[in-house]
Formats: structure tokens, sequence, C-alpha cells
């Protein structure tokens, strides 16, 4: 990500104290002087030092016209932005809601223990690395995720922590690979088609991306590797597509680097014949010298048409996710290939904005950001509104932990969130307009910027667009992390260069909003859905879903399923059904306890509410929210008090401070909930903490305050007993680190496995003998559990 | 437009705020965060009403009225909005409205206050300080076991400070004068307080009853007053210069005294009674025989008077002091005196009778040692100065001054005009309601700027940052952080002074709770 460079050797605080002015002049020089440029410029002094030098703040106020309140007050809103130098690398721990449940907790805290790094600090004694902790990185499906610098590792567990860093150390200086595509040769045969997303490149996806265009090269194969836009399945991540132009397609899952020549050379014969005997030469060697280490083929082929991806792609029906693992999200060929920017050129040559509106609204469509509020009667508000000067905004500030939607769209279909974004700039009158897109999602960023430069040149953005007169220009604001940026009002103060504090409504943006000026503000699927909607029409689009909610959702199905992954089903379907049908229900025979929609805003809905229908109202009559459409999945594993407090530590922490009630209400909440997790609840906290929902619920202005307590709200009413059972010290899912406690039983036979993992030394190694946990030592890390071959651990109640 | 707020209707050309339009009808809504000449900032959210046509709570300070508009500003929801609101506020706040020293004395006096007096040598400001609530000072200063000196947070340091000989130098020059000092009275109300007595009690509450306007007379047994204290203390103790100084300040109020009055015998008890508005039977510790000829129903702890309004079983005859409760402590006489007089004032202006009404006092509790070093970093380090003698002699002034620039300042210097406490103390707001898990540990930034700065009391309403932005300061005050860790700080992490350059006084006055106070000198009182 863009703050994590390699810090150069003149940019170590330590080797010459500071920072050097010439830099910051060349920044400043690049970016600009005004206020809206002030996060820019922090980005890029950040990415130049890995953190903020005193003096370079200073400098910035010296050269700029920008206020030192404003860089105050800017610079430490927000949660990207470091004043204490750190480490040579950074690590950070995903902690959202996947990976929370996936124990993100624990990981944390072995990188703490592994790195030797000093409590109350982040940083090593060697300054190598510095860990943190962020929001949601949007790879929930390979929960538990560890960005270091650049790299993502999905799946990560604690036990082996250790291999992972030797991983990184040994990598680190290795190139990543080109995203971009060979050529299409005149005489390819087929493809070979692979998703570099973020979430499949956590899974392994790069690697053999890699080793795909490398085989090809090496074997002389007439194959196209490309990159497509994601299939949503990142459960089987990294996911391999053979297709043999005119003889079908193959799909092979979970594809280990090793094993990408093999399966090309099952598919595709090399092209000439000296390659070809190269080709079976190698394959007869192989197959003689590494017997025992091959792996025919069938053996990690899944056939998924006809197995789990059936399942799983059958109840979907993809409008915003069309073309999903067919069109390459860097070819705007490709995209015009599959009817893109048709649904642009018919408004621009037959049809008028009014109509166009007229379309959207009797679509039925609502914001899938969260609100809900119909996206046609914003267009014709914003379009109302008289000026000369109006703005467009697509919200890509997805914050919600454990929601990854608006990532897995802005990286797979650039082209057609950007179209929808045109349109909605042609229909309210608006010649100018900004992606907000979360400081999280690099590739995201990367891959716009990448299609806005495209579209630019080819006349479809910029002035006098497609020969109609209609002129617009898009940028991109990146994110410095701050959740509450994703409320409308706070997202135009970010833009605008401020901190991200939101504002009373009315006016509303459509009247007054960036700058003052009339501006709509649609979040990223909105817009990716507008293109299908004007081709298709606004009646075949009404054909999915429910009468209020129309269409279809995408959501990010994780936590408990075995099958998780970016999904998009009519409105209507059930919880239940998405689970079950879609995600091939719980795994590792556990029992369904309750499904977390719409992220720290929402709320959960017990398993025998499941028959729910996803559907705007619906989910509110059971005290949720639809959200921007995380789903996370619990078991019965799961604490429901322990998820309260992990909700409320994120609004809280995420709770920009300006109301009242919303500063200090979220934290007493967060207070009672964690006293509760440590068994040091007491009886009137139960009624505290209906009082405090009710004054953090009224007394905020933006949806962040209004919403926070909707977890503990819907966890006390559907689990009231969890929390009774918390009052006496009991936690009954056995979660809450202060209320348990690790044994070992006499099913322990002394294999020294646990001792040799654990990172405390809390279990003395005694070879042969039965085995003790010291308790005064045990972090309950979880880790010998994990590793004992016996299942000789137990937890018990403290 | 119209609009209606609290019944009022009110027609508007233009859609104005709610608080402006309330405004209009005299109604003030209060607010924090708001201040005329600047935009809203809708932080604080104490001047929510509720929007009665939507059922919504709106905050006035941004919410704009519209044509058919209904509000109501102060219905129990929106009080309970607001009480809540603010224990929310409370529940962050670090500092104390009054000093510990305060707390302790049995009338509250603002004993700060007077020490900052002491040592600007200012004793007429000083006087009238400990007089406002103290009666007969210089006697009770040498008879009073010093409960004000107990909690002096100076104790915790090194010793506390000398909080009772102080005042007594303050009252002692007083009486010294030709012409000491006489409080003003307010307007003469036409009653009549008659009160059996002339010990500790039974003089406070003249003095306080007198201050009121009320007529008093008192009538005393004995042939002297103050015989207990005389009896108790050791000879020498109460020279009969400050007996009479005092006695001729209630005088100058209109006090008149019989002594040698035996009720009952020389006067009428119902004679007494029928002839006052009220009676105050502030007589000492009697035996039940004695109460009976009364008439006055006699439980079996002795007389009966009720707890709140000290009211006996006739409803014009109050009691207080020894006669109710034996406790030999002055402390508890002055208190004793301080609630019957406004049980006594509230049953002549026939208002309910509920005691002496205590304004909203915040305390931070037990502090940390590093919190005491840090009040102690703004006082005077030396050792506590005493007077020679301290039964007979008194301090001379250059002592007095010494000691009293040892004092720390524990009160805070807004509590006079503190938002918060004056809305606490409005709506009943509770400190403990939302307590946190772990107070804040107490902030005073100083740097000898013009401004004091205590960061706990900040309420993160943002005018020092709207102020010092809009009136041009060039580093001015911004937003550091965010969520509940939001505090208000000079830009680019610089100094107090560096950051207030032009506009002090303006960001001081804008600041509605202590957190930003005007720095005096050391010793300048304030």
């Amino acid at each position: 990500m863009s703050s994590d460079g390699k810090p150069t050797p003149d940019g170590d605080p330590s080797s010459n104290g500071g920072y050097d002015p010439a830099d910051i002049d060349e920044i400043v020089a690049g970016i600009g002087t005004r206020t809206q440029d002030l996060v820019p410029i922090l980005q890029a002094i950040q990415k130049r030092y890995n953190y903020l030098p005193a003096g370079a703040l200073e400098r910035v106020v010296e050269t700029t016209d920008i206020t030192p309140e404003e860089v105050t007050g800017v610079s430490t809103f927000y949660s990207q932005f470091r004043h204490e130098p750190v480490g040579r690398h950074i690590i950070k721990t995903c902690t959202g809601t996947a990976c929370h449940v996936a124990g993100a907790p624990t990981i944390d805290d072995t990188f703490r223990n592994q790195l030797k790094i000093p409590e109350g600090s982040n940083t090593d004694p060697e300054k190598e690395y510095t860990a943190e902790q962020v929001a949601c990185l949007g790879c929930c499906m390979l929960a538990p995720v560890v960005q270091i610098d650049d790299f993502i590792y999905g799946n990560v567990e604690a036990a082996a922590i250790p291999d992972l860093l030797r991983d990184f150390e040994a990598t680190e200086s290795g190139p990543a690979g080109s995203d971009h595509d060979e050529e299409v040769t005149h005489n390819s045969a087929g493809d070979a088609r692979i998703c570099l997303c973020s979430s499949c490149v956590a899974g392994g996806s790069r690697e053999v991306h890699s080793e795909l265009k490398r085989v090809v090269k090496a074997l002389g194969l007439p194959v196209r590797v490309k990159n497509v836009a994601c299939t949503g399945i990142s459960f089987q991540a990294p996911m391999v597509e053979i297709v043999q132009f005119n003889q079908g397609k193959h799909r092979y899952a979970c594809v280990k680097p090793e094993e990408v020549r093999t399966l090309l050379l099952r598919h595709f014969e090399p092209v000439g014949w000296i390659k070809r005997m190269g080709a079976y030469a190698f394959q007869m060697l192989e197959q003689f010298l590494t017997d025992d280490s091959w792996i025919p083929p069938t053996r990690f082929s899944k056939d998924l048409r006809h197995g789990n991806e059936q399942c799983y792609s059958g109840p979907q029906v993809q409008l915003v996710t069309e073309h999903s693992g067919v069109l390459n999200p860097h070819s705007l060929d490709d995209y015009l290939e599959h009817e893109g920017f048709r649904a642009l050129e018919s408004c621009l040559k037959e049809r008028a904005p009014d109509e166009v509106i007229e379309e959207v609204t009797s679509s039925g469509l609502r914001g899938r950001g969260g609100g809900g509020f119909p996206t046609g009667r914003k267009w014709a508000l914003t379009r109302a509104s008289k000026s000369d000067v109006k703005y467009v905004i697509c919200n890509g500030d997805e914050g919600d932990p454990g929601a990854f939607m608006d990532r897995m769209i802005l990286e797979s279909f650039p082209f057609r969130v950007l179209e929808g974004m045109i349109i909605a700039a042609w229909c309210i009158g608006a010649r100018e307009g900004y992606l907000y897109i979360r400081a999280e999602y690099p590739l995201a960023t990367e891959r716009i910027r990448e299609a806005l430069g495209l579209l630019e040149a080819r006349g479809y953005l910029g002035e006098n667009i497609l020969g109609s007169g209609f002129s617009l220009k898009l940028s991109i604001v990146e994110g410095a992390g701050a959740f509450v940026c994703g409320e409308e009002t706070a997202m135009m103060s970010a833009i605008e260069g401020g901190r991200g504090m939101p504002e009373f409504r009315p006016p509303y943006p459509a009247e007054s909003g960036l700058w003052g000026k009339p501006t709509l503000i649609n979040n990223v699927e909105t817009f990716g859905l507008v293109p299908w909607i004007l081709r298709h029409g606004a009646e075949k689009f009404g054909e999915h879903g429910t009468g209020e909610s129309k269409g279809t959702k995408t959501f990010a199905l994780a936590g408990k399923v075995e099958r998780g992954g970016l999904i998009e089903v009519p409105m209507g379907m059930t919880l239940r059904q998405i689970v079950e049908d879609i995600g091939g229900g719980v795994p590792d025979g556990r029992r369904l306890k309750a499904v977390l929609v719409g992220g720290p805003s929402g709320g959960c809905v017990p398993a025998e509410l499941c028959d729910t229908p996803v559907d705007y109202e619906a989910l509110k009559s059971v005290g949720a929210i639809m959200g921007s459409g995380g789903l996370v999945v619990l078991d019965d594993s799961d604490c429901m008090v322990d998820i309260a407090k992990y909700f409320l530590e994120f609004t809280q922490d995420e709770s920009c401070g300006k109301c009242t009630s919303c500063r200090i209400g979220t934290m007493r909440l967060r207070e009672v909930l964690d006293r509760l997790c440590r068994g040091k609840g007491k009886k009137s906290d139960l009624k505290l903490l209906d009082e405090l929902a009710e004054i953090t619920v009224e007394g905020s202005l933006c949806g962040l305050g209004t919403t926070a307590p909707n977890p503990a709200l819907t966890t006390l009413k559907y689990f009231r007993d969890e929390y009774e059972a918390h009052l006496i010290g009991v936690c009954p899912s056995k979660k809450c680190t202060p209320l348990i406690e690790y044994s070992i039983t006499e099913t322990c036979f002394g294999c020294t496995r646990c001792s040799q993992y654990c990172p405390v030394d809390a279990i003395p190694m005694n070879p042969y003998h039965h085995h003790v946990i010291d308790e005064g030592i045990c972090t309950r890390c979880d880790i010998c559990y994990q590793v004992c071959p016996v299942d000789a651990i137990e937890v018990i109640d403290r | 437009m119209k609009v209606t707020i609290d019944g009022q209707e009110l027609d508007v050309d233009e859609p104005i705020t709610i608080y402006h339009a309330a405004r209009q009808l005299g109604i003030e809504i209060p607010t924090m965060c708001y201040m005329e000449g600047y935009d809203p900032f809708t932080s604080c959210m104490i001047c929510t009403v509720k929007n009665v046509t939507t059922g919504q709570k709106v905050p006035a300070c941004s919410a704009k009225v519209s044509d058919g508009m209904v509000v109501e500003t102060q219905d129990e929801e929106v009080k309970k909005f607001r009480r809540a609101t603010l224990d929310l506020l409370l529940s962050d706040h670090v500092g104390d409205c009054t000093a510990p020293c305060e707390r302790g004395c049995g009338v509250h006096m603002e004993i700060p206050k007077m020490i900052r007096e002491i040592a600007d040598d200012e004793l007429e400001s000083a006087i009238r300080t400990v007089r406002r609530d103290m009666a007969i000072p210089a006697i009770l200063e040498r008879s009073c076991h010093g409960p004000c000196e107990t909690p002096c947070r100076r104790g915790k340091h090194d010793q506390p400070l000398a909080i009772q000989q102080l005042t007594r130098y303050a009252a002692d020059w007083d009486l010294r004068r030709d012409e000491p000092f006489v409080p003003e009275r307010a307007p003469e109300t036409g009653k009549r307080v008659a009160i059996v007595g002339a010990g500790t009690t039974g003089l406070s509450a003249a003095y306080f009853l007198a201050l009121k306007g009320h007529a008093c007379v008192v009538y005393e047994r004995e042939a002297r007053v103050l015989e207990r204290l005389h009896e108790a203390g050791e000879p020498g103790a109460l020279p009969d210069w400050v007996v009479e100084g005092e006695l001729r300040v209630l005088k100058e109020l209109g006090v008149e005294l019989h002594l040698g009055s035996r009720v009952g015998e020389t006067i009428a008890f119902d004679e007494l009674r029928d002839e006052a508005d009220a009676l105050v039977l502030a007589c000492g510790k009697r035996e039940p025989e004695e109460l009976e000829a009364f008439g006055l129903d006699i439980g079996k702890k002795g007389l009966v008077v009720h707890g709140t309004t000290a009211q006996t079983s006739e409803p014009s005859v109050f009691a207080a002091g020894n006669l109710v409760r034996p406790d030999a402590r002055i402390l508890k006489s002055m208190a004793a005196a301080r609630n019957v007089v406004e049980c006594v004032d509230q049953f002549l202006r026939d208002a309910p009778i509920v005691g002496p009404v205590q304004l909203y006092d915040h305390t931070m509790g037990k502090l940390l040692d590093e919190e005491i070093e840090v009040f102690v970093s703004g006082a005077s380090p030396i050792p506590r100065v005493e007077p020679p003698d301290l039964v007979r002699d008194g301090y001379e002034k250059p002592d007095a001054v010494l000691e009293a620039t040892r004092c720390m300042h524990c009160d805070c210097r807004e509590k006079h005009n503190c938002k918060l406490r004056i809305y606490s103390d409005d709506y009943g707001s509770n400190q403990r309601h939302f307590k946190g898990e772990q107070r804040a540990t107490y902030e005073h930034v100083n740097q000898d700027a013009g401004a004091v700065y205590e960061s706990g009391k900040c309420v993160k309403c943002g005018l020092c940052v709207h102020v010092t932005r809009q009136e041009g300061e060039s580093l001015g005050f911004s937003f550091v952080g965010r969520g509940f860790h939001l505090k208000a700080g000079v830009s680019l992490g610089k100094t107090l002074p560096e950051g207030l350059q032009k506009v002090a006084d303006e960001v001081i006055e804008a600041c509605p709770t202590g957190a930003l106070a005007k720095n005096e000198k050391q010793g300048r009182s304030g």
C-alpha cells in the first residue's frame, strides 16, 4: 500500500535525525498547495519516511496555503498517519470481523511475542518490524489475513508465524510479477485465466500467475495467460481456469505453483517439435525421477461445474458482477466486447437525462451503500438543484470489517463502475467527479487509475465525450484510514482536505455538498448496476427482488462457512439459503448460531430467524440492517458478548469524536462489554447497556453513532442468556480468555509438540511424560490446542 | 412561516435556526458549542430539542424552522436527553468545581478565593469573601477543629494550608478596624424571626436570616453569649474584643439580643411563637422535660424534628444544632445554622421547604501523586508558615501572605460561569451515572501564557479552534486525534503562548468550561 513504501537510507530518521526540506518541496511541487492537496502530501511524506517528521509538517505549512491547524487536525485524524518513526517493515494484522472470529487477536499477539516487541510499543528493539492492526483488508474469506509491507498472507495460523516471517524475509526482495496479459498470439489455442484481485493474491495467485507465464514462455505453449475479474470463489483461490477454444473449460482450484507445468501440459501442446519433444521428455523424466511426489492432475482438478461451484454459483444472479471470470479488468476492449459502454452511448445519443433518471427511478434501485435511499430520486434532486457547478462522487470507502464487495467490484469491474458514474454525471449535469477509495485498497485504486487513463485516451472521459458535447473529469481521492468517511458529509469534508467529521443535514448534498455545490454521492455497487439497468430496462431489473427491494445485492460471505467469497443474489433470498446453499453450510460439523449482517452498524440475526429474506425492510424488522453487505457467519464456538465487544471496539476506535454521545457513549458501551468479557460485570450493567445505547443512538449526527449500539442491542436481545452467564464469570463458548483456562488431559503421551510451539514457554518440556501448562504464564493463544496431535488440550472454565 | 415553540407561536420570514427562533420568543436554549458569530459546529448536542411534528430530536443550533413546525424545548423527553448527555460529559470530566477545603468547610466558604485575596493583600475583598458564607468568623476560627484543612491537597505534598489561621487573620484585621465590614442586607421582608439561644448556631442563624432581610431577635438565658464555647475553650482563647466586635456586626445588621431571657420563665413560649413569623430553637442540649413545657412533640430521641425541613410539630417552630443532634463540633453548628436558615427563609417565602440547594459540584476523587505534583507546581514551594503563638497572636501580614502563596488553586477558575456546571445543576446530572473504567490523568498547561489550559475539562466544542481560525491567529488551536481521545491543542504541538498571541482573551471567553481560563499571576485573586 502507498503508505508502506520501503524506506530509503536517507529516510531513516536515525541516520540524519529528520527529513530533507528539498524532499518536501519536491512533494509539494508535484501535488499542489491547496487544502485539498493536504492528504496526498502527507501520504507522500509518509511514503518517503514511513512516518511524518514534525519538521516536515512545518515545512508544508511554510510552503503551501495550508494552515497549521489543518496540518495538525488532518494528520492526527486519519489512522494511516504516524507521527513516530517505525520499523523497517510493517506487519498489519487484519482485525476485520472474519479475521477476528478466525483468531486475529492471537495472530497479533503471536507476532508481538515472536518479534519480542515490548509491551506498550509497536516496534521491536532492532527497529525491524512494526506490528499494527488494520480495520479490514477486505480478504475476509482467507481469514485470518496479515499484510507485511506489500505482501498479503491469507489463512495465517499462529503456529506457522515463524515460517511466515522466514518466507517474507526470503522473498522480500523478489519483484512482484506484472499483472498484464501476454499478447494473444495468432495461433493461440486457449486461455489460462486467473484472478489477481487482493483476495486471490492473498491466497497465492500471484505466484501461480508468474509460474503460468514462465511455463508458457519456456515451453512455448500456445496459451494466453489472462488476468480476469474475480469469480468471487475465493475459498478456492488460487483458481486457474483453462479455456481451450472450441473445446471447453476446466477449472482448477487451490493450484500450487509447482503444479502449473503439469496442469498446462495436460491441455496444451507446445508449438514446434523441439519444444514438444522437450516437454515430453521433461514429463517422462519428472515422472521417472519424482515418482512419489508426482501428483496426477485429477487429484487437484475439481470440475466445479458439477460440484461445489454449481451450488455456489447456481442460486446467484450476476448483474453487477456480470462476466466474472471472463472479463479482463485491465482491458477496455474486453469490456467493450461485452456490451461495455452501450448504456452510456445510448444515453448520450438517444436519450434525455430526465428519461434516464425516470428509468433508474422506476427500476426501484436503492442505494447499495447501506442507506437504501432510492437512487433515481437522489439523481432527480441533484439534477433539480440550480448551480453551474455540480459534482458526482463514487463512495468507495467501504469500511465495514467483514465486507469487501466494493473492493472486488472496483478491482474486477472498474469500467462498469465508471460507466455508471459517467451516466450519473451526465444526468445531473456534473462536469467533475471524485472516486473516494479506501486507503487499504491499493489495487482497487491502481486499477481505477489505469481505467481512467484508458477511458480518457479513448474519449469516454474528458472533453466532449463520444462527440456528445458532454465533458467530465474524474479524479481519485485516496482515503487515509477513517471509517467515518463513508458517511457522505464526512467524505466531502475529507475530499476538501479536512478532517472527516460529519455535519448536520439538511442541507443534503443534493442541495449543498462538496464545496457547497450540489453533489451526487452513490456507492460503487449502485453505479455498477446502472449500465445493466439501462441496457435491459427497469422492468427486467424489477423481475429480481422483492416489493420494496429490487434487483440483486452483492454480499461478502465470510466467517464459518465452507465456501466464502463475493456473491450476488437476488433480493429476497433468505439468509439460510445463502449460508446453506451458496456457502455450503457451517464447516467442521458445527452448528449455525447467527449471521452478522451489516457489519458494525448491523446486527446479528440468530439461526432461528435466518429465514429472514435479504430485503431492506425485513432485515430492519429483526434489528439488523442491509448495510453495505457484509455477512459473517458464526457457529456455536463464537461468543456473542465477545462479538458485541469486538464491534463496539471498532466503532469506538472509528468515532470521529464530534458528537458527545458517540464520542463518550461508544467508549462506555465498550467498557461495559469489556467488563462482561472479563467476568467483572455488574448486574446493573445490562440496564446500563440499554441506557447508553439509547443516548448514543439519539444524540449522534451520523450513521456511525446512530447504529453503533446495534450489535450490542441485538446480541443482548437474542442471546441474553450468554450475557447472564458472563455476569457470573462463565463464557459458554469458551472464547473470552480471562474466563477460561487451558489444561492437558491424560491423553497426553509427552510428544513435546505443545512445548515446542508455546510462544511464551508456559509448558515445560518433559519428553514421554504428561505435560502441564503454567496458568500464570499462559496467554491462551490456543496454539497448543491447534498443534496437539492427540487432542489432549482442553479448554475449561476458570 | 409559522412555528410553535413551547406553545408560543412565531412568524418568521426566513428559515432561521430553531435556536434563534426560540430566542425571539425569549426562550433560551442551552448550548455549549454554539456561539453567535460562528457557524454551528453541532457537537455538544445539549441544544437538542424535539420536533413534535416528526417526533425527532434535533440540534436547535443547526436545524432550521419550517412552516408549521412544532417544537418542544423543555419537555421531559428533552430534559432526559440533556441530562444523559451531560452525564456522559461529566463521566469524562477531569477537574473539581470547588476545592476540597471548600467542600470540607461546614458552610462551604470559598476558601481558595479568600486565600488568593490574602496573598494579594486585598483584605477588604478577603473579608467580604469570608462574611458572605460565614457568620462570626473571628469567633468560629478560634474554636473550629478545622475540617477544611484535613482534605487540603497540599497536605499530600507537605503540610496543608493554615486555612483557619488565615481566615482568622482576615477576620481579626477587620474587627480591629474602626468600621468593620458589614455585609449588605437584602431588602426588608417585614418578617420577624425569634431565635432561642445565642450559641454558635443561634448567632449564625441570626446573621444569615438578617442578611436575607428578616428582622431577628435572639433570646439567651445566660448572661453572656456563647456560654458553651467559653466553658470549653482555653482561658483567653476567646478574647472579649473579638466577641464584642462580632456582636457589633450583628447589631449593625439589626439583630436584637436579649440576654438572661429564659423561655418559659421571663418570656412565655406561646407568646414568643405567636409574635414571630418563625421561631428557631437553637438553645443547645436540653432535657426532655424542659421541652415538654413548650408543647412540642417529643419522641424517644428527644424533640421531633423533620430531617429536611427542620420543622418541629409546630410548622412555624424550627429547631437546629445540639438541641436536635448533640455534636460538639463547631462544623456541625455552622452547617446546622446554614440549613435551618434556608428552611426558615423558604417557609417565610411560602416556597417548598427543601433546605440549602447545593450547586452541582464535580469531583475528581483520589489524585495520583504525580497529579498532586502538577498542582504543587503552580504554588510557592515553601513549607507551612504559622504564627508564633497559634492561640493568642495570629498572623502578622508577611507570614500570612507567604502562607497564602502556598495555595494550589484546586478550585476551578470558571466555577461560577462554567456552562457544564450550570447545566448539570439545571438538569440534575450525575457524574457517576455513566462512570468510566478509568479517569483520565489530570493535566494542567501553564507555560506562562495569558491562559491556563486544563485539557481534562474540555468538552470538545471546538470553539477555541474556530475562534483562533476565524480571528486569524497564526498558529491557534486545532483538533488533535479523534474519537474518545480527541483533544484540542495548539497546532503543530507548539506551546500555549505561541498558539495564543492575538486572541487569548477571546478564546478564554468562548470556552464554555474551565478548560481554558485566565492565568492570574501567582497570588492574584480571581
